[in-house]
């Protein structure tokens, strides 16, 4: 019985010793190295990543992308343009509105360029598609025609939806009144491919995709009239007559009120800068990365 | 009873030391992702070596349905690639970047825009080879199943296509590669052969660069798609075929001075013979245009007619016009029109029938598609087709410059010896003035 002792002893060395951990590998299997830049990625991590937290990705990565298309990526001078132009007429644009906290806070954190449209078995083209606020993908870009510039392409193609998408962020982080949704009683859900403009329009709705739901109806909105100049809007409220024009005018109240009550955004204003950039568009230098 | 007790104290140290102990044997050396880290690297070194570039054979879509390409690919350390291809030619080489990176397995991409290697996989093809939205169903992301230094095999990441990387030699260049592709490719243009095997002859039908074999096999019809891609010789089948015990994967190009075939280049006893197709079916199986010069007396004065009370009367040119298929499919008399600034298409359908090798009759169906009503019934149109037939049709006798690769097509009505109509294979833009 004195061996007791020793046996309880050894029984517990040999019970720490087999129970002990296996040392961790000191290196992580994430790679903390900073990845490889050209000049382009580093322009990207002063311009978007630094100072607003949003990756621009223009190479294209199949987990990201819809995998029910068959897509291109986008060429690389025409992804080097649109960066610079999105940050110029979007993000300037309400930077220079409300500051850069504001824009820094609420915009979205991932912007994905795809090359080729993404076609549907209808027929019709995926302009762009947003996700949770987060993330917008931009489609279509090798039909960017660098060296002339069609505002109205790049407003249908690009910023439109940008705006759009941006104003569906801001009124799922800040309702607008429900009374808007009380304007028109004829929301189309899946049939809006079917409306023409001019129908949508007299019907009350600024674009036939308007008229799909009431949130889409409300950022449309927003996208329209933003993107384009007051002569546009008059032209639409004519067209839209006098069965869609008091209908278009009502809801368009309650869309300045609200981003004016909401955010401090006065519309107009934000037009007059947006519109002003727009034209300036055809200065910027859009090969240059310093 | 000490004994049991000391028994179980050392059955339960035991149990502790193998229940306790963590050790456990690796299967691999090395971690997962350590060892992918490694793996692409090594890739990458694989990639950039070779100082005159790699030849992919290159297939699209699942089913490999139009056959391969040849594509020269140079890759740099600094993440840019150089691509060249047969489509675009050997003059034509575009930059771009590339990655490797860790999906399911290595994966090489090419993830920014590159006209040569995107080619096949944009969804509107440039040459319109595939339905919108579809293309030709090529990938630009593929798994790398091996890299060695001479030979690197790939496989396309939605189609599943199998694609191999063979290096340029040290005194080869890619550009004399694909220009010697190019060129062999000139000298088989062919869409229609005979398969001689085992004593048998089996037809062979060809689109893009695909043959289907169909031929008998156990008292039942089989058809056998062969995808092949252009070597510097002839062609080189996607897999070994194998037909009446026959196995084959490579052809070599031959030319008797008047036939061309196509011999096994491993000595297999069979032989692809090239089929001319008669000269009738020619002319219907293709786009024949239409120049003011090439009408016989009778054509020229409906055209002329056509042209003082149609054309000049609405203020329209005509852009082209040919003997062939319309963009909805219908085959006929297909045309262009333009005011200036756009182009009016439509067609006005033609039914047709073939007699021996030479006869052909056209007989106008009375409808059209596109805009060829509208033209029928307000330009005249009616008189602008009437050398071609009428609805009670017209026959013709057909000669042509070469039969074998005809350049024009003469159509001599058998009723009416000054209804003639020489058609061009090339496209024929503003015909009143050709």
């Amino acid at each position: 019985m004195k061996h007791i002792t020793l046996i309880v002893f050894c029984v517990f060395a040999i019970i720490a010793s087999s129970c002990s951990d296996e040392s961790i590998d000191p290196k992580s299997i994430f790679d903390t190295t900073s990845p490889e830049r050209n000049t382009f990625d580093t322009w990207i991590l002063n311009n978007y990543i630094t100072p607003y937290n949003i990756d621009f990705k223009y190479k294209y990565e199949d987990k990201e992308s819809d995998n029910t298309y068959n897509l291109v990526p986008s060429e690389y001078t025409r992804s080097v343009a649109l960066a610079k132009m999105v940050k110029y007429l979007w993000i300037d644009s309400y930077e220079e509105l409300l500051g850069k906290d504001f824009i820094r806070k609420y915009c979205p954190k991932m912007i994905q360029l795809i090359g080729s449209p993404a076609y549907n078995t209808s027929g019709s083209v995926v302009l762009g598609t947003a996700e949770g606020g987060l993330k917008i993908t931009l489609y279509n870009v090798n039909a960017l025609n660098v060296s002339t510039l069609d505002v109205n392409v790049l407003n249908s193609w690009y910023f439109k939806t940008m705006h759009h998408e941006f104003a569906h962020i801001l009124h799922q982080t800040k309702n607008y009144s429900t009374d808007f949704n009380l304007i028109s009683t004829n929301y189309q859900s899946a049939s809006w491919v079917n409306l023409s403009a001019t129908t949508a329009l007299q019907m009350g709705f600024i674009t036939p995709y308007a008229s799909s739901e009431p949130n889409e109806d409300f950022v449309e909105i927003i996208a329209m009239y933003v993107t384009h100049d007051s002569a546009f809007w008059a032209a639409q409220l004519t067209a839209a007559g006098t069965t869609g024009g008091p209908i278009i005018l009502q809801k368009f109240a309650i869309v300045k009120d609200y981003l004016a009550t909401s955010w401090g955004i006065d519309i107009d204003q934000l037009r007059t800068i947006v519109q002003r950039r727009s034209g300036l568009i055809g200065t910027l230098d859009l090969t240059t990365l310093n | 009873m000490k004994h049991i007790i000391k028994f179980l104290f050392l059955a339960l140290v035991v149990a502790l030391f193998t229940g306790c102990n963590p050790h456990e044997d690796d299967l691999f050396g090395d971690s997962s992702a350590n060892r992918m880290t490694a793996v692409l690297k090594a890739d990458k070194a694989i990639l950039c070596a070779p100082k005159n570039g790699w030849i992919m054979e290159y297939y699209s879509s699942a089913n490999q349905q139009y056959g391969g390409y040849n594509v020269w690919v140079s890759f740099s350390a600094d993440g840019s690639v150089s691509a060249m291809s047969e489509i675009y030619g050997s003059s034509t080489t575009v930059t771009s970047l590339y990655s490797l990176k860790q999906s399911d397995g290595p994966i090489l991409t090419f993830d920014t825009y590159n006209k040569v290697m995107h080619y096949f996989s944009d969804p509107a093809n440039p040459d319109g080879i595939g339905a919108n939205g579809k293309g030709m169903e090529g990938d630009f992301e593929f798994t790398i199943l091996s890299a060695k230094a001479d030979t690197v095999i790939l496989k396309g990441k939605k189609s599943g296509s199998k694609i191999v990387m063979t290096p340029v030699a040290d005194n080869k260049t890619g550009t004399d590669y694909i220009a010697s592709i190019i060129a062999e490719k000139k000298l088989m243009n062919f869409n229609l052969y005979t398969y001689e095997v085992n004593g048998k002859s089996i037809p062979v039908t060809a689109s893009y660069r695909n043959l289907t074999f169909t031929y008998q096999k156990d008292g039942n019809t089989v058809s056998v798609a062969a995808p092949y891609i252009i070597t510097p010789t002839g062609y080189k089948f996607y897999s070994p075929l194998t037909i009446e015990g026959v196995t084959v994967s490579e052809l070599t190009y031959k030319n008797s001075g008047t036939d061309d075939f196509f011999e096994p280049t491993n000595g297999a006893a069979a032989k692809l013979v090239v089929v001319v197709p008669p000269l009738n079916q020619q002319l219907i199986s293709g786009n024949w245009y239409f120049a003011y010069s090439g009408l016989g007396s009778y054509g020229k004065s409906y055209w002329d007619y056509t042209k003082t009370n149609g054309f000049d009367a609405i203020g329209e040119e005509l852009y082209y016009a040919y003997l062939g298929k319309f963009s909805s499919g219908q085959y006929g008399f297909s045309f262009g029109s333009t005011d200036g600034s756009g182009v009016y298409t439509g067609v006005l359908i033609y039914n047709y029938t073939l007699t021996g090798t030479d006869q052909v009759k056209l007989i106008f169906a009375s409808s059209g598609a596109g805009d060829g009503v509208w033209y029928y019934s307000n330009a005249k149109f009616n008189y602008l087709i009437n050398p071609v037939g009428t609805t009670s049709g017209r026959t013709f006798t057909l000669t042509a410059d070469d039969v074998k690769h005809p350049k024009w097509i003469k159509l001599t009505d058998n009723a009416t010896a000054t209804n003639t109509m020489t058609l061009y294979k090339s496209q024929v833009n503003l015909p009143y003035d050709k």
